[in-house]
């Protein structure tokens, strides 16, 4: 029923005709949404690539990173400020793109640089809950799924190659790697397989406790 | 006691003892047993305890060093730069490699390793084998202890995976490390646990990998030794002879699910059991102690109980040897107290009864003197006690008998008091006076020479002196003395009272008081003792017979009566001389019985007689004896009774030495035989010197003269001249003559001459039995028939 409204109204938010909408909703082996699962489209025709000087911000509020997945477009500039009026030392061992800040209270370092798509995974070498991730993606289409598991493309109709990914889906990639082919207003519902590695969720629920340290 | 009787001793105290020390026996036996088998079960429940509480402590320090280890671990996978070595570990593996070493030397590993997230080994320290890699690393990132076969070797592993950024839910590599098990056994575990610790490898290998026994003792320790149970168990360690006992136990070391290590934990035995083995000791010290004190308490129960009764004992051996005892012991226990008493009044009774058996058996209840019994043991004992000089004194009363026999018993016993009353008040030292049964008395007399023996005699027989008054009776007595000198004439008791015995039966012929033994009394009295002793029985057995010799009245010529005689052939001496036994038969007193049966004999044959037509008179000799009372006259009334006789067929000759020795009595008895209308004759009248006076007073009716004046009468004037007077004489007194020894017809002739009334002799007829006298008598009838036609 829920899933008939949201149609709906996306439909009715999507006039554009010369626009093809792609509706993914993706649902965990129980049967409950993902919220902030990643999903993106390829394809093998060149696709725009990031205007220069793009930025996008990876904060630390209250020891924890914020927002816990930040996708990009491969060529953004990642900032890290640290809106915590403690020290972080945020560092990364990802291929993609290993680094090491060390970040004070109202120190703000050069952002960075993600030319090379992946998941960068983030820690802060002070506190070891912090977790977070940036997702380069070579694509200007990306989303993430809301509570409700759902993610809107508005793209150009086409074929395409839609991923799912999320650091707590242990799905073989190559299965969350669907081609199709996108004209006008297309849905599909990723169901994984593999039970979700503990995540964010509870990791979020937990911060209470931490916040202690302040 | 026959409950008992099992017991090899008899002995009260030796049974108690057995039984106490066997009670005891039992007791600590089952004591022993029980606490044995409760301390051993608590010693092994102690020891097992123990070996349990050590293999926690073992597991716990294995376990201990396992979390260190992963600790170490967990800590070495945050550090930073670990990750970023690791991070860069493909580009930069010696950096980690030299990395990894260091923190092998920090957490003292043998072995620390690290694999990427696929597993592919990205460095590793010195030495690690290529199937380290084979393990699974989550497995060994588990807590608890994780072996790990490596090479062969036992490891402890430990693992845990290393994340970049550590809230990752994915590894990004695995850490891991790893210790030699033998490394985990230590001297540490030894002390903290007091037992010897060995590891060995999971079955079916058993293989030893690790002990803290010293060299010769773990080569010995092998897994074919052990018992492969959870129980405690021995093994022998030492080398042949060398006994090294230890208990041990086996215990598994590692996680559920993978093969575990065994952990042996061993203890020496002794030390395992030592507060068993001390617990025992003392436990058997109690018991010994306790049963010595048992024993000392039962022996001194015991002779509570054997002392008294051993004394006990004494005192009844005692009592039944005659000695009594003035008091028997006593006793605390009541039983025993209760023994005591009883045999105490046992004592009594037996003193009481035995004064009175031997009242009974030493002394003479009439006369209170002592008896034969007595007399004869004293002498023994005078024998025994080698007495120099003794004189031994048998007495007999005369004619005691006719006393008892007339007067009664009462008088003859209270005559028998006083002659026991006279001796025993003789003043004569060392005199034993005792009554040997009837009328005879004996007496011992410690004189010292043996003249001396005369002297008791003479004071014996004097005692005799005063008559005795018995109530209204004075009585005159005599009694016959024989003594006898120890030593010279016997040296037994038997000896000297048979001595003794024959002196006095001597003087009892002769009428001397007393008379003292010679040997040559002896002699006369062997034979005649034995002809004493054969007397009766003649009389019983027919030997004795009545021979018969006719008597002659010389006015008609008629034989009118016969003198009956008595004859005794003996079967073995043949022809015995009434001269001979009839002084016997007088001694003994058995003319009496030979009187009577003359008597009975002669008064049958002249009833046989008178039924075959002849009328003889019969003359019996009656001897003095027969007349001291009056049982002839008693026993001729009872004769006359049954033969019926005319009274004056009968003529008692009795001697002149009848009336002498006791007038009264015998002319009492004579008178009374008178009154029966008997006729007396007084026998060999003229050789007793007789008195005259007497003679005139005598109940006879006539003489007869004896025949030493009648056998040569013809011949010779004196005997002539004597015969004639002695006629006259009777026919003055009123008295019929009869002339006995008539040989001749000259005799008789002369006889007829001067009055003499009737004639006997061998001319007439010698003595015939019955069977010849009637033959004769009718020849002596054919022929005086003749002459008369």
């Amino acid at each position: 029923m829920t899933y008939r409204i949201c149609l709906t109204l996306l439909a009715l938010f999507c006039p554009l005709s010369n626009a093809a909408q792609l509706d993914v909703s993706v649902v965990d082996d129980q049967g409950s949404p993902v919220k902030g699962a990643v999903v993106y489209l390829t394809s093998s025709s060149p696709l725009p690539a990031v205007k220069p000087g793009t930025m996008a911000d990876m904060d630390q509020v209250k020891k924890q990173f914020k927002p816990h997945i930040l996708v990009v477009q491969k060529g953004t500039q990642v900032r890290f400020p640290n809106s915590d009026s403690i020290q972080h030392h945020v560092y990364s061992f990802s291929p993609a793109k290993p680094f090491e800040l060390q970040l004070y209270k109202d120190h703000h370092p050069d952002p960075l640089m993600f030319d090379q798509q992946g998941q960068v995974e983030l820690g802060c070498n002070v506190h070891d809950w912090m977790l977070g991730y940036i997702m380069v993606v070579d694509t200007p289409y990306f989303a993430q799924a809301n509570a409700q598991g759902l993610a809107t493309f508005d793209v150009p109709p086409g074929r395409y190659t839609l991923h799912l990914r999320h650091p707590r889906i242990q799905d073989d990639p190559k299965s969350l790697d669907l081609p199709l082919l996108l004209d006008d207003h297309t849905a599909h519902t990723f169901s994984l397989q593999e039970p979700l590695l503990p995540g964010l969720d509870e990791f979020e629920e937990q911060t209470d406790e931490f916040s202690g340290y302040e | 006691m026959s409950k008992l009787s099992w017991l090899p001793t008899r002995s009260l105290q030796s049974r108690m003892l057995a039984v106490f020390l066997l009670i005891l026996a039992i007791i600590v036996a089952v004591t022993l047993v029980t606490v044995q088998t409760a301390t051993y079960r608590h010693s092994t429940g102690q020891v097992l305890s123990h070996a349990n509480t050590s293999a926690i402590v073992v597991r716990d320090k294995m376990l201990n060093r396992a979390n260190q280890l992963m600790a170490a671990l967990d800590t070495h996978s945050k550090d930073f730069s670990t990750k970023q070595l690791i991070a860069g570990g493909s580009q930069d593996p010696e950096s980690l490699r030299y990395a990894l070493d260091n923190h092998r030397q920090r957490m003292d590993a043998d072995l620390v390793w690290v694999l990427d997230a696929s597993g592919q080994l990205m460095a590793s320290t010195a030495g690690l084998p290529a199937t380290a890699l084979e393990l699974a690393p989550q497995q060994a990132s588990q807590r608890g202890l994780h072996w790990f076969a490596l090479a062969g070797e036992y490891f402890l592993v430990k693992a845990v995976p290393v994340k970049f950024v550590e809230s990752s839910p994915k590894a990004n590599a695995w850490l891991l490390a790893a210790i030699e098990a033998p490394r985990l056994i230590s001297d540490e575990l030894v002390t903290l646990t007091d037992m010897q610790i060995s590891l060995f490898s999971p079955p079916p290998e058993q293989r030893l990998i690790a002990t803290t026994f010293a060299g010769p003792l773990a080569e010995r320790l092998t897994a074919d030794r052990l018992l492969w149970n959870d129980e405690l168990n021995l093994m022998n360690l030492g080398n042949e002879g060398d006994l090294e006992e230890y208990i041990y136990t086996i215990e598994p070391l590692g996680e559920e699910g993978q093969a575990p290590l065994s952990l042996l934990l061993a203890s020496v035995a002794d030390r395992a059991y030592l507060s068993y083995n001390s617990l025992l000791g003392q436990l058997v010290f109690i018991l010994a102690a306790s049963a010595i004190l048992a024993l000392v308490a039962a022996i001194i129960i015991s002779n509570g109980i054997t002392r008294p009764l051993i004394k006990l004992v004494n005192v009844t051996n005692k009592i039944s040897r005659g000695q009594y005892v003035e008091a028997v012991p006593d006793s605390t226990t009541s039983e025993i107290s209760s023994l005591s008493q009883a045999i105490g009044n046992m004592q009594q009774g037996i003193k009481q009864r035995e004064l009175e058996i031997q009242q009974l058996a030493y002394f003479d209840s009439l006369t209170g003197l002592p008896n034969r019994n007595q007399f004869t043991t004293h002498l023994e004992q005078l024998i025994d006690s080698e007495q120099t000089q003794a004189a031994v004194l048998m007495m007999d009363l005369d004619r005691f008998k006719d006393i008892n026999d007339t007067l009664g018993h009462s008088i003859g016993d209270q005559l028998l008091k006083q002659i026991a009353l006279r001796l025993a008040n003789l003043e004569l030292n060392n005199l034993f006076p005792a009554r040997l049964g009837g009328d005879e008395f004996g007496l011992i007399w410690l004189c010292h020479e043996p003249q001396e023996a005369r002297y008791l005699a003479e004071v014996v027989v004097a005692i005799f002196d005063q008559p005795f008054e018995l109530q209204t009776l004075r009585l005159e007595l005599d009694a016959s003395v024989g003594v006898a000198c120890f030593p010279q004439d016997g040296q037994d008791p038997a000896g000297l009272m048979q001595c003794a015995d024959i002196a006095m039966y001597s003087c009892k012929g002769h009428h001397h008081a007393f008379a003292l033994y010679r040997p040559e009394l002896n002699k006369h009295s062997m034979q005649r003792l034995s002809l004493m002793s054969e007397l009766r029985g003649a009389l019983a057995e027919g030997q004795l017979q009545l021979y018969y010799q006719p008597k002659l009245a010389l006015a008609d010529g008629r034989v009118v009566g016969v003198e009956c005689l008595v004859r005794w052939i003996h079967p073995v001496h043949g022809f015995i001389p009434p001269d001979q036994f009839i002084p016997l038969a007088e001694q003994t007193g058995a003319i009496r019985e030979l009187t009577h049966w003359a008597l009975r004999y002669a008064l049958k044959q002249q009833k046989q007689w008178a039924d075959a037509g002849h009328h003889l008179s019969v003359a019996v000799n009656i001897s003095p004896l027969d007349l001291v009372d009056m049982q002839l006259p008693r026993h001729v009334a009872d004769l006359f009774r049954e033969f019926n006789p005319d009274p004056a067929s009968l003529t008692l000759e009795v001697t002149e030495s009848a009336v002498m020795n006791d007038p009264q009595a015998a002319i009492d008895a004579l008178t009374t035989l008178r009154d029966m209308g008997v006729i007396l004759s007084i026998d060999d009248f003229g050789t007793g010197y007789s008195s005259m006076a007497q003679l005139k007073n005598m109940p006879v009716h006539e003489l007869k003269i004896d025949k030493a004046f009648v056998l040569d009468v013809a011949n010779n004037s004196g005997d002539k001249a004597m015969v004639k007077t002695l006629v006259t004489l009777a026919q003055m007194l009123g008295l019929d003559t009869v002339a006995e020894g008539v040989e001749d017809q000259h005799a008789m002739d002369y006889l007829s001459e001067i009055g003499c009334h009737k004639v006997q002799g061998f001319y007439l007829s010698k003595p015939l039995p019955a069977d010849q006298f009637t033959p004769w008598l009718d020849k002596y009838l054919a022929v005086s028939q003749e002459q008369d036609a």
